[in-house]
């Protein structure tokens, strides 16, 4: 009976130790140590700011500070002179509004199809 | 599944869409699409196929050269009750126009000899991956909850033949043939 209340201690010590010293694998590294972002006492820029209505222009800052027209370079004043040409945008509008056409087409009649009971109508039948 | 509270018969000349009467001594063969029965013309080949919501029949003759073919559909479909041979008419059309380089033409509506109505248009396309124009005439029929496709494609329609289609359907879902079917009754409607 002694020795078994020997061994179940020696047990429990063993188990004791083993225990122990896993818990002090890496004591040495604790997150503290760890590099993290530097300390800072400044207050973030958009606290305090109120909420940019979403649509609406930014303020552009002090008149001063706005580019003019009359400002810009010549190869600038062009690019501006460019975007500003709107009757070249015919033929994009034009293209743009023919294909939203199609697609608007495409999308009917493949709902017609649906409503119908059908897919790849178009394939039905067709002997190669 | 379709409710079914008549028998159904019409006969639908199909490759000469300008026809209204056919040919009653061209030899035939019975053919079946679930539940619909129906006569096509003799040595013609098919294969079925199915679905959760339609049955797919595709009929070929053996000598091909017009590539000509029959495909009898039968499909369940969730339309509105008060939908009938205008509005199917209407969604006809609109489906051809998704076909490339579609032409649409003769849409009517149609009423069978047993008062099954519905609509049929013809069109010329070009079908997916093809680059030769197919001639297709397309008829749809009302049938309760289910519609009944009839479509006839072919590169060079036999104006002459006369391909048709003679569905019957009964209650039981068993063919029940009518007698003295003489065609579709066309009546134009404003």
């Amino acid at each position: 009976m002694k020795s078994l209340v020997l061994a179940c201690i020696l047990v429990a010590s063993g188990i004791i130790f083993v225990a122990k010293s896993w818990s002090d694998v890496g004591a040495d590294s604790t997150a503290s140590d760890l590099p993290g972002p530097p300390p800072s006492d400044q207050t973030p820029p958009y606290v305090g700011m109120a909420r940019h209505e979403p649509g609406t222009p930014y303020d552009p800052g002090p008149t001063d500070a706005i580019w003019k027209y009359s400002d810009l370079k010549a190869d600038e004043k062009a690019h501006v002179d460019r975007g500003r040409a709107v009757a070249g945008w015919t033929d994009v509008h034009e293209g743009y509004n023919t294909a939203i056409m199609e697609q608007a087409e495409q999308a009917r009649a493949t709902a017609a199809e649906h409503e119908l009971g059908l897919q790849d109508s178009g394939e039905i039948g067709v002997v190669p | 599944m379709s409710r079914i509270t008549h028998p159904i018969v019409f006969l639908l000349a199909l490759a000469a869409c300008s026809s209204s009467s056919t040919n009653d001594n061209v030899d035939r063969q019975h053919g079946r699409t679930g539940n619909l029965g129906y006569d096509v013309p003799a040595a013609w080949q098919h294969k079925d196929s199915n679905d959760r919501t339609s049955s797919t029949s595709v009929w070929t003759p053996t000598n091909n050269p017009a590539k000509e073919s029959i495909s009898v559909i039968r499909t369940e479909v969730h339309l509105a009750p008060s939908a009938g041979p205008a509005e199917i008419q209407q969604l006809l059309i609109q489906a051809q126009n998704g076909l490339r380089n579609a032409k649409v033409s003769s849409p009517s509506q149609i009423v069978s000899d047993a008062g099954l109505r519905g609509a049929q248009v013809s069109v010329d396309y070009l079908p997916p991956n093809m680059t030769q124009r197919y001639h297709r005439v397309h008829a749809v029929l009302l049938d309760g909850d289910s519609l009944v496709h009839i479509f006839y494609t072919a590169v060079d329609p036999d104006q002459s033949r006369q391909a048709f289609v003679r569905v019957h359907v009964s209650e039981s879902g068993s063919p029940r043939r009518i007698n003295g079917s003489t065609g579709i009754d066309r009546r134009s409607r404003s």
